[in-house]
């Protein structure tokens, strides 16, 4: 019976370049800009790396596909490298490769890279896929964006809890709020300047309930993770170091869309990934017992429903804590510490991996102003797809033998 | 008895008021005032010549049993595809059995009127039951002129059939005179016309009485014994003078200009439509076209007409009506207006055609599947069952949700994915009996929307392919309002 | 500490121009409109999103934080006027208001707080 790798992996170097509307770097360079700070973190060589795993989503618009855009740029020295996509978990899949080759003894130490470079386009947003969607969802699949198809959580979950759409409104411009609030003090973010919640509510709708401030923005960002065994790290001399407590992962089968079962309003994938993750973990009271989290805020929306599906907020409870402060940094548990997607938009396959570098920030006592007391546990939860058909990844990182 | 079994008709919600159009345009074409009374229906963007035929032929069979339709002969000057069966697109939206014959009537106004004939025959020699008889136009007219004021979009459909015939068939007579009131080039996009004057001495007022009265001399039957007189005309005035002459002044049948606008090859049978809806047992009606020449025919209405399960008809689609006064609307959607849509709108649109054969029933007739063990019914059709306590392998039978109805699940009005409407609404609908999807809304406004709200589903244009020429179709939510 | 929109509304600065991650917005200006013997507050607004995921798009738009009660007749907050406000409710009166809003003003959307 599988048992997960919980202190079977340590982290033992970071990165993560400034992320925003890079004009002056291509992906190549942020990606050198996060490796370099990760091997100075981690003390090693790069020609120490046995096996690298490269999260990219939409390569056609940077770096082309395969992982050797990844094996040449970072001059790797002809060791394994894996290409991963699995939409905006990518980052975290990168991660859980390069995790299970170290703790399954097949690298030594192993590399976790993602990076997204969106600003090269010559127009805000993803690329519009047309055909490329898919032969036969190119011919029946509503022509949804992002914002517009996770805005629908909002009448769901309103009509579920019989919350009206002001409730819900203000309980989301809280979200955002503290999010910026958090973001103004962290260096590398893309945008920096706290919010009120009135100025986020005076804010333009832009897919029906969602407002300006509901919703993240592209940026390009890089950022990545070495990885080893705890008992190599212990033999190369590590002391006091992060090690992975859980990664899992779960993936939507249909059920959500083709199923009358699910009422749109939360993440069938994120409860079951979260259970799994907690057992993996030992957690028997996450709400108790993780100290911090960085959850997937592409839009408020999303993390809001996030924190019930995380069983941290009861069903129909989370309102109520957001109201309170309980995700402030100041609260009970504290999230989107470094500001998350909101201040660092979306480069789709650093953004996993960005959310594990705050936390790993945090462990080592390096996270500046924003510091927080003594923190145990760090959960991330990196999301890709829709409501109605995603990819929901939870891991959990603390200090070894914590 | 072979005649008509059913009727059917579909008009564009959407409702211009021709005096936005004096509005934006008449400083520039001061005598289209002459015609801008009323409204004139226009498609919504996603809608076509094909797409309302297939809400006018629904529109017929509904409350029939369908499986008993053997032909469908759709007619029109502005059908989507010069070469791939537009009919046969019909039948598959229909999910009719294969084993029709399915035929385009095309190249004049008269080509409804040519199928309707081409039906009868049929159905009166015995080799065909019932016959769906289609035609549809989406008119098209440059901007500013009086053909844009005259002109509106809808379709209408008869069945044709000799079981419970609700207007019995006593015959016809047709004459065809290469008189060209206008033209429109294979490859050309707008009609070709010449003067209104001569359209109107040496066209409709010589042809029509011809055929009225040929009609009239060859079925034995006398003027004065007709209830009503249908052929369209575009000039009002010269309807009151040809029935005078015809001595059936007050029985000539309203041209629908105020409430709709001349249909094309449509408008002959949208106006017979809205005729027999009011028609009683033993009425006579007379029906004639115009193009190149015209076709006149003549029905009497049985008592099986009040047995004819409800439709919506040429009046329910009249009142399903939404006021549109912005012209500028009008013209982005009948791409008469250039406008800029950004690099992110240059999105591929090839389609595989291997993959829309494949899943055609699914695409085109909305015909999803049934587990056979659990009974659950679910979109799309699928190897393994969808039902987390089944999963059963290949136990999937063909269920239809095109006539099903829904409700909203969950919903948003999209300001950002690229539309020629925004926001851009949709959402995910629960069918009632099991199921779900997601889907497109359209004839709404995001404002009008709610959790639990009804929908039906039609068919529409999902998307042009202007490199190569391709139209793609799919199915849509409609919500249901107080108005629809 | 709890925001609550019961009740009052903080003026925003007009003319100021506000950033996102996505975009940025505008408020223009703010009409006092007369409606059936009562004043509603009605805020028009810019909005250029030129940042987001999917696309760039922009609208004028207005909110409406409700009848006025009271203009200016709280305790500065944020260094900002505050007036006493009460949310237009019924569907039909915020079609009524609406209609009157779209008739003087070219708005793509209008929210109701």
């Amino acid at each position: 019976m599988a048992t997960g790798i919980k202190d079977r992996v340590a982290v033992i170097g970071m990165g993560c370049c400034r992320f925003g509307e890079r004009w002056d770097a291509s992906a190549e360079q942020l990606m050198v800009e996060a490796f370099e700070e990760a091997l100075k973190d981690a003390k090693i060589e790069k020609n120490q790396i046995d096996a690298a795993w490269f999260a990219t989503c939409m390569p056609e618009i940077h770096m082309g596909q395969s992982a050797l855009p990844c094996s040449i740029t970072l001059r790797l020295p002809n060791i394994p490298v894996t290409r991963v996509e699995n939409y905006c978990a990518s980052g975290t899949e990168a991660f859980r490769g390069a995790t299970y080759a170290v703790a399954a003894g097949a690298s030594d130490i192993a590399l976790a890279i993602g990076v997204e470079k969106l600003k090269d386009t010559g127009y805000g947003g993803l690329p519009n896929p047309g055909s490329n969607a898919g032969s036969q969802r190119w011919l029946w699949s509503p022509a949804m964006t992002a914002p517009g198809s996770f805005a629908q959580l909002a009448p769901a979950y309103a009509a579920k809890h019989g919350v009206d759409r002001k409730e819900l409104k203000l309980a989301m411009a809280h979200v955002s709020a503290k999010s910026h609030a958090n973001g103004a003090k962290n260096p590398k973010a893309h945008l920096r300047r706290a919010v009120s919640v009135d100025t986020i509510l005076a804010a333009p709708i832009i897919a029906e309930p969602l407002g300006l401030f509901d919703c993240c923005g592209v940026s390009d960002g890089s950022a990545c993770a070495i990885v080893t065994s705890v008992e190599r790290a212990k033999d190369m001399g590590y002391k006091d170091f992060v090690s992975v407590k859980a990664l899992q992962l779960s993936l939507s089968n249909g059920t959500e869309v083709g199923h009358d079962s699910w009422d749109f309003d939360h993440f069938v994938t994120t409860e079951i990934a979260a259970k799994r993750a907690y057992q993996e973990a030992g957690v028997k009271n996450p709400r108790k017992e993780i100290s911090m989290m960085e959850v997937h805020d592409c839009f408020s929306i999303t993390e809001l429903v996030t924190y019930e599906d995380l069983q941290i907020s009861p069903r129909g409870g989370a309102i109520k804590d957001v109201m309170d402060g309980f995700y402030n940094a100041d609260g009970g548990l504290p999230c989107q510490i470094d500001g998350g997607l909101k201040c660092f938009g979306h480069p789709i396959g650093a953004s996993g991996l960005r959310m594990l570098y705050e936390m790993y920030l945090q462990l080592h006592g390096r996270a500046g102003d924003r510091q927080l007391k003594d923190p145990k546990l760090g959960l991330t939860h990196n999301l890709g797809g829709m409501p109605f058909m995603n990819v929901s990844s939870v891991a959990i990182i603390g200090k070894h033998g914590v | 008895m072979v005649g008509i079994t059913s009727y059917g008709a579909y008009i564009p919600q959407q409702r211009l008021e021709r005096i936005a159009i004096f509005q934006a345009m008449g400083w520039f074409a001061p005598a289209i005032i002459q015609f801008a009374q009323g409204e004139k229906a226009v498609c919504n963007w996603d809608e076509d010549a094909f797409t309302m035929a297939v809400a006018a032929s629904r529109d017929c069979a509904a409350g029939l049993d369908k499986s008993l339709i053997d032909a469908v002969y759709l007619g029109s000057t502005t059908l989507p595809f010069a070469d791939r069966q537009n009919a046969g697109m019909v039948v598959a939206a229909m999910n009719l059995k294969p084993e029709v014959v399915s035929s385009d009537y095309t190249g004049a106004l008269k080509a409804g009127t040519g199928a309707l004939l081409a039906a009868l025959d049929a159905v009166r020699a015995g080799d065909k039951r019932s016959v769906l008889v289609t035609a549809s136009d989406r008119r098209e007219a440059k901007s500013a002129y009086l053909y844009e004021m005259w002109f509106g979009d809808g379709a209408a459909s008869l069945m044709i059939g000799s079981d419970d015939v609700i207007a019995e068939f006593k015959g016809s007579y047709s004459v065809s005179r290469d008189f060209v009131d206008h033209y429109r080039g294979a490859d050309h996009r707008y009609d070709y016309n010449w003067e209104e004057r001569w359209i109107r001495d040496q066209g409709y007022s010589q042809i029509i009485p011809e055929v009225i009265n040929g009609l009239l001399a060859k079925t034995g039957v006398k003027i004065e014994e007709i209830s009503k007189v249908v052929f369209p005309c575009l000039f009002k005035a010269e309807m009151r003078n040809l029935g005078k002459r015809m001595g059936c002044a007050e029985k000539v049948a309203d041209n629908l200009h105020e409430v709709c606008g001349e249909t094309g090859a449509a408008h002959p049978l949208l106006m017979f439509v809205n005729e027999l809806q009011a028609a009683k047992p033993g009425d006579k009606l007379i029906l004639a076209s115009f193009g190149q020449g015209s076709d006149a025919l003549l029905f009497e209405v049985t008592e099986a007409i009040k047995d004819l399960p409800p439709r919506n008809g040429t009046r329910g689609a009249l009142a399903n009506r939404k006021p549109m006064k912005n012209y500028q609307k009008y013209l982005k959607f009948r791409d008469l207006l250039t406008t800029e849509m950004g690099i992110r709108a240059e999105a591929p649109t090839q389609t595989a055609l291997t993959v829309l054969y494949r899943d055609n029933k699914m695409l085109m007739g909305l015909v999803g599947g049934k587990c056979t063990k659990c009974g659950t019914p679910q979109f799309p059709k699928s190897p393994i069952c969808v039902n987390p306590d089944c999963n059963a392998f290949h136990s999937q039978e063909d269920y239809e949700f095109a006539d099903s109805t829904g409700y909203i699940k969950a919903f948003t009005g999209d300001l950002l994915s690229v539309s020629v409407a925004p926001p851009n609404c949709y959402g995910m609908v629960q069918f009632e009996g099991g199921g779900r999807m997601m889907a497109d809304f359209t004839d709404c406004e995001v404002g009008e929307l709610s959790v639990g709200q009804p929908v039906v589903m039609t068919l529409r244009k999902r998307y042009e392919d202007r490199v190569r020429g391709f139209h793609g179709y799919f199915w849509k939510a409609i919500p249901q309002t107080a108005r629809g | 500490m709890v925001r609550s929109l019961a009740g009052r509304y903080i003026h925003r600065p007009i003319g100021e121009e506000v950033r996102a991650i996505a975009g940025s917005y505008t408020l223009e200006k703010e009409i006092r409109l007369p409606i059936a013997g009562r004043e509603v507050l009605v805020v028009l607004g810019h909005a250029f999103i030129d940042s987001s995921c999917c696309g760039v798009t922009g609208c004028r738009y207005a909110f409406v934080p409700g009848y006025l009660h009271g203009w200016h007749d709280r305790k500065r907050e944020e260094g900002l006027p505050v007036s006493t406000v009460e949310s237009v409710r019924g569907r039909s009166e915020q079609r009524t208001i609406e209609e009157a809003v779209r008739g003087r003003e070219l708005i793509h959307s209008i929210e109701f707080w």
